[in-house]
């Protein structure tokens, strides 16, 4: 990963996170529109089909991209691995710029392809929101640093030299559905507080629908950060980090061959 | 895993512990506060399942080098009974699952709040109606269902085995055995599972609670079926031969 610029780096971070913003929040629109012909509300089974949507996508961007920027995607999975020295601090304002404006990307190909669809279905461009009458902000702020600090734990964990690395991805993409799956419902479980920003511009540039950006700036952003910073800080805790202390028993000889060790990591791997 | 103290290592019981019941359990929740007023569905167990079978299979890859995680006191007590894991041990592990579905379950009190008790049978508890299902097709259900995930952990696990995908064959596995047993029982498979959600139910105290289930159904349940099945698993391996070649990674 060291061997790609940081320029090179930060626009695969934004390539990321305008796939899992199209691909994801995108997919919450479609399903609505295929709802709204019968009027049906947004169903269990829709949640559960938005999670693997999530899911999938996390998947190939750990797997595609991985290898050039780490594939964080995710201000508050870079914030995570930086707190606890898995990545440099002075790389962290150009991954979130580019994290930031890769999400508003997939918010306005969203725009472009579902037209006027897109702020009439639900909150507007699969945006992320919780409804104030029926879930506090301390609920709601509980639920999002709890989803976020699983989703670090998972991704650290799995990126530790000892998990075998050709699962990796697939054990991330698996653990964020099955958040989203158990969250989903009350704060959207968004875990990302690019995958909230770039909808939520688009959907107020638009300005035919409602937006919310208190809840972002007092629930989404400060949860998420401080949930994944606390995840990241438990995880060593946790393992205690003698790393050189244990032999790597888990890098195993079926692990995959086409990638050197340094490159299959998909995050952090630039300490 | 024995270079990390039992400290260390009930931690981590109780962290992944916690992880199953606060996702597994909590998007029974979830699902239940989509469909409102329909009926849990077909298509919402299938979703509940995958979050079961999904979050175990991060608990194996990230909690696994550490502790071995069990997050199962049928597990531990099946491995002890095969001589794969120390009695000695034995307490602190299924003390630290206890602890952790407890905390799973006050994790989901804190973000569904007062709807979490209004939600089905309560925070995602694992229950049987005995107007429907007899107390013997309970236990039949859960000693099956403990059974069949003991042995599927036993064979994933073996050195003969690929490493890579034990996770996933074990999460996989525990999706496909709630599929089957959720309806019934809704396949608990895990004392630690059912007591958790049953506990903080019972703090609340404003929805129904049934400790007779957990105590004459789940625990002895399975515990037997997951102790059985290490037995019958290792008659059908027969652990000391030799070990053949590896085929499955030819």
């Amino acid at each position: 990963m060291d061997e790609h610029s940081l320029a090179r780096r930060a626009a695969a971070e934004a390539v990321g996170t305008g796939l899992l913003v199209f691909v994801g929040g995108g997919s919450i629109v479609g399903l609505l529109l295929l709802d709204r012909g019968d009027g049906a509300p947004f169903s269990g089974p829709d949640l559960g089909l938005v999670a693997l949507a999530f899911g999938v996508v996390i998947m190939v961007s750990v797997y595609v991209l991985g290898p050039i920027s780490g594939s964080h995607i995710n201000p508050a999975v870079t914030v995570g691995l930086a707190a606890t020295r898995r990545f440099p601090w002075h790389d962290v304002p150009a991954y979130v710029a580019a994290q930031l404006g890769g999400a508003t990307v997939g918010g306005l190909l969203m725009w472009g392809i579902f037209g006027s669809h897109g702020t009439r279905l639900g909150t507007g461009f699969g945006m992320s929101y919780f409804d104030g009458t029926s879930l506090s902000w301390g609920s709601a702020f509980l639920a999002e640093a709890l989803a976020t600090g699983i989703l670090l734990f998972v991704v650290i964990g799995v990126i530790d030299r000892r998990a075998p690395q050709a699962a990796a991805a697939v054990i991330i993409g698996l653990a964020l559905a099955a958040i989203v799956l158990a969250i989903g419902p009350l704060t959207g479980a968004a875990m990302n507080p690019a995958r909230v920003f770039g909808p939520l511009l688009v959907q107020t540039v638009d300005g035919s629908g409602a937006h919310n950006w208190l809840q972002f700036m007092a629930v989404y952003v400060p949860a998420e950060l401080l949930g994944g910073v606390a995840a990241a800080f438990g995880y060593d805790a946790l393992k205690g980090r003698a790393r050189s202390t244990h032999p790597a028993p888990a890098v195993r000889a079926d692990a995959p061959v086409r990638r050197p060790p340094a490159a299959a990591v998909p995050a952090g791997g630039a300490q | 895993m024995e270079g990390n103290s039992l400290a260390r290592r009930a931690c981590a019981e109780l962290v992944g512990t916690a992880l199953l019941v606060f996702v597994g359990a909590g998007s029974v929740a979830a699902l239940l506060l989509l469909g409102g007023s329909a009926p849990f569905g077909g298509a919402d167990l299938g979703f509940v399942a995958l979050a079961f079978g999904f979050v175990v299979i991060a608990c194996v890859y990230v909690l696994g080098p550490i502790s071995g995680s069990h997050i199962n006191p049928a597990v531990t007590i099946a491995f002890a009974a095969t001589r794969r894991f120390p009695w000695r041990d034995v307490p602190a592990y299924v003390l630290a699952q206890l602890a952790g579905g407890t905390l799973g379950a006050l994790l989901m009190w804190g973000v569904f709040g007062a709807r979490g008790t209004r939600l089905g049978t309560g925070f995602g508890m694992a229950f049987f109606d005995e107007s429907k299902t007899s107390w013997g097709s309970a236990f039949l259900a859960e000693a099956l269902a403990a059974g069949i995930l003991v042995f599927i952990v036993l064979g994933a696990i073996d050195r003969r085995a690929p490493q890579t995908v034990a996770g996933i064959v074990i999460g996989v596995a525990l999706a496909g055995i709630v599929l089957v047993i959720g309806p019934i029982t809704c396949a608990a498979t895990n004392p630690a599972r059912v007591f958790g959600p049953l506990f903080v139910q019972t703090v609340d105290g404003s929805g129904a609670h049934n400790w007779l289930q957990l105590l004459g159904a789940y625990a002895p349940a399975e515990v037997l079926g997951g102790v059985l099945a290490a037995f019958g698993y290792d008659l059908l391996n027969r652990r000391h031969e030799p070990a053949t070649p590896p085929i499955a990674q030819s």
